[in-house]
């Protein structure tokens, strides 16, 4: 039962209480940091200087017309930096949101196959000729059809188990074994990611270059960093209202039921909060895994449980990841640009792995 | 101990069943908790302990029958005012996260802090997390992660945690689990002294003697769906838990108490009946 973990973490225990003062303002820090590194690389050199042009522009007080740098800059390095950083961000929240629901910190939308629903579901949207607004919807129905698809054989499980469905107010999701929700996970995502080189082979203008987008994500070229960046932040207003609630719940479905939460809605909420910020993601930045994984633990191991911490924190967190993954995926090769999502399989497969040996300790 | 009739029960349950898809558990159950009162749950494997205690709790819908906490009918109670009126103590107690030691028992406050939340816990607050801990002699262990700890001392975190919700009412599934037999008599008897304080107390029990020295109640679970509660003289009778237990027991009595052992001559009456659950 003692496993390292639990050693490695007494390090950082006294300083559970005052974690809220220092971290948010410091990841905020380094979120800036991260961004205006990002702004400065990539093939064509930018410098200090159209960075400062950029914000005086945006101030409305650039003496005359912006010079080359500056406009690749705004149009081009950081849409797609700042898409990068408010993906991370959703994704990160969106595992972590997760973990909560199935009481489980292995759970991550690109492993459990929700990623890949809400790619499935937004290509549906797409072939059927759909606008922006309707692919947004169609990629959050097939994230949320992938989650209930998740959970539906492992409550049958329990129902069979312990009665039939007269637990009023609980779904049995805390008591879900980790070894069946993965497998269920992987072979779901098995099952996307088929039916998404399916769609893409039938439809008549398929390319290799998109379905790499939705089966690996892929930053360049982005549409639009708004719709995320403006997702996240109303992720974390409803987060933060549900926060004290989701402190309780992290002990289980059970327990947060004794202490008075009502967990059948919070749950639903999460479902649909985590969908959500899924789905966004993937429209945004096309599949990438392994963020919701590596971040919440991460921000779980430095700042405690205090969701109130834990969910901010992994926002920023996630958004520096992937805008720095971006920007080695930009610069590695030069001039070849990697998809982030490779770059971020790369990290996250070792750390899957590792993780998975310290939860079997 | 406060008998009669002029204190409105703590929980109520009249004509409760309790069943699973397969099978009734409890067929009709009339049950009052007062304050003061110590009930013990007792029942073989399977014989729906645990399915009872979650629908006192309100996790599970009673297949027929009425439940009321203090007179109110248990669909009136919103969660935080049911979840400071009773702590429910589960069987398995196994925490996907793990934490200190401290911050699982303060989250037995959360009732009492509502969307204040527990970032900045007050004086008090971390007052009744300390002496929660120690009632089950865990002070020096405030901040070790659960991950640490055995099982016995995992389960005596979850039974502070319990007591730190300081409800009126503690329904408790098998407490003395993982437990050594010190700590389970200095359980038994801190339960003791809260009961006499005017908490009431349900616990499913295995052993018997435990039972007839701590309760001064008990439910009887037969396995053919009959339910008894009652005061435990009555209850605890050597013919009576030979019948629910298949096992024929003989009373024993010792320094002014009684016990409980399997009969001289059980040993041929266990293996047939035995045999037969795990055929079964």
């Amino acid at each position: 039962m003692i496993g390292r973990s639990a050693r490695a973490d007494e390090g950082v225990a006294d300083t559970r209480g005052s974690a809220a003062a220092w971290a948010l303002p410091l990841l905020l820090a380094l979120s800036m940091l991260v961004i205006v590194a990002g702004c400065l690389t990539g093939s064509v050199a930018i410098g200090l200087r159209a960075v400062f042009q950029a914000l005086l522009l945006a101030l409305g007080k650039l003496p005359g017309p912006p010079d080359g740098p500056t406009l690749i800059l705004l149009t081009l390095r950081l849409p797609r930096v700042l898409a990068g950083f408010a993906t991370g961000g959703l994704l990160a929240v969106a595992g972590a949101l997760m973990q909560i629901l199935l009481g489980n910190p292995l759970a991550e939308p690109y492993v459990l196959g929700i990623s890949g629903g809400a790619a499935v579901g937004a290509l549906l949207a797409i072939s059927s000729g759909l606008g922006l607004l309707g692919v947004k919807a169609g990629a959050l129905a097939g994230a949320m059809l992938a989650m209930v698809l998740i959970l539906w054989p492992m409550r049958n499980d329990r129902w069979r188990k312990r009665g039939p469905a007269r637990r009023v107010s609980v779904a049995g999701a805390s008591a879900i074994q980790a070894n069946t929700l993965l497998l269920t996970g992987v072979v779901m995502a098995a099952g996307w990611g088929a039916l998404v080189t399916l769609i893409l082979t039938l439809a008549p203008e398929a390319r290799l270059r998109g379905m790499l987008f939705w089966l690996m994500g892929d930053l360049e070229g982005v549409q639009a960093w708004q719709p995320a960046a403006v997702g996240l932040l109303v992720l974390l207003a409803c987060t933060g209202r549900l926060a004290a609630d989701l402190n309780i719940l992290l002990r289980g479905s059970l327990a947060a039921f004794a202490l008075g939460v009502p967990v059948a809605r919070r749950q639903g909420q999460l479902h649909l909060l985590a969908a959500a910020a899924t789905a966004l993601a993937v429209t945004t930045a096309g599949t990438i895994g392994f963020v919701g994984l590596i971040i919440p633990h991460a921000a779980r191991r430095l700042f405690g449980h205090d969701q109130r911490v834990v969910l901010p924190a992994s926002a920023l967190l996630g958004g520096c990841l992937v805008s720095a993954a971006d920007s080695v995926a930009r610069t590695l090769l030069q001039p070849v640009q990697l998809p982030v999502g490779v770059m971020m399989a790369l990290l996250g497969v070792p750390a899957f792995l590792w993780l998975l040996r310290q939860e079997r300790r | 101990m406060t008998e009669g009739g002029q204190t409105v029960a703590l929980l109520e349950a009249r004509s409760l069943q309790v069943r699973t898809a397969a099978r009734v558990l409890v067929r009709c159950l009339d049950l009052e908790l007062r304050a003061g009162e110590r009930w013990g749950l007792l029942g073989p494997n399977g014989s729906g302990k645990t399915f009872l205690l979650e629908t006192l709790l309100g996790l599970r819908a009673p297949a027929a029958g009425s439940l009321a906490y203090q007179g109110r009918a248990l669909a009136d109670w919103t969660p935080i005012a049911a979840a400071r009126h009773r702590a429910f103590l589960p069987q398995d107690n196994a925490e996907p996260f793990d934490s200190l030691v401290r911050e699982q028992v303060l989250s037995a406050r959360h009732p009492w802090r509502g969307k204040a939340g527990l970032t900045a816990p007050e004086a008090a607050d971390q007052a009744v997390v300390v002496d929660a801990l120690a009632a089950v002699h865990m002070q020096s262990y405030a901040d070790r992660r659960l991950s640490s700890l055995s099982g016995g001392e995992r389960q005596r975190v979850a039974l502070a945690t319990v007591l730190a919700q300081q409800t009126p009412l503690l329904l408790l599934d098998e407490p003395l689990n993982h437990l050594d037999l010190a700590n389970q008599t200095a359980l038994l008897g801190h339960l003791q002294a809260r009961s006499l304080a005017g908490v009431a107390v349900l616990c499913s029990l295995h052993d018997l003697n435990q039972a007839a020295a701590f309760a001064t109640h008990v439910i009887l679970l037969h396995p053919d769906g009959t339910a008894t509660a009652g005061p435990v003289e009555q209850q605890l009778r050597a013919d009576t838990l030979g019948g629910v237990f298949g096992l024929a027991l003989d009373e024993v009595w010792h320094a002014g108490s009684r016990y409980f052992l399997p009969a001289a001559s059980a040993g041929a009456a266990v293996l047939p009946a035995d045999a037969g659950r795990i055929r079964r």
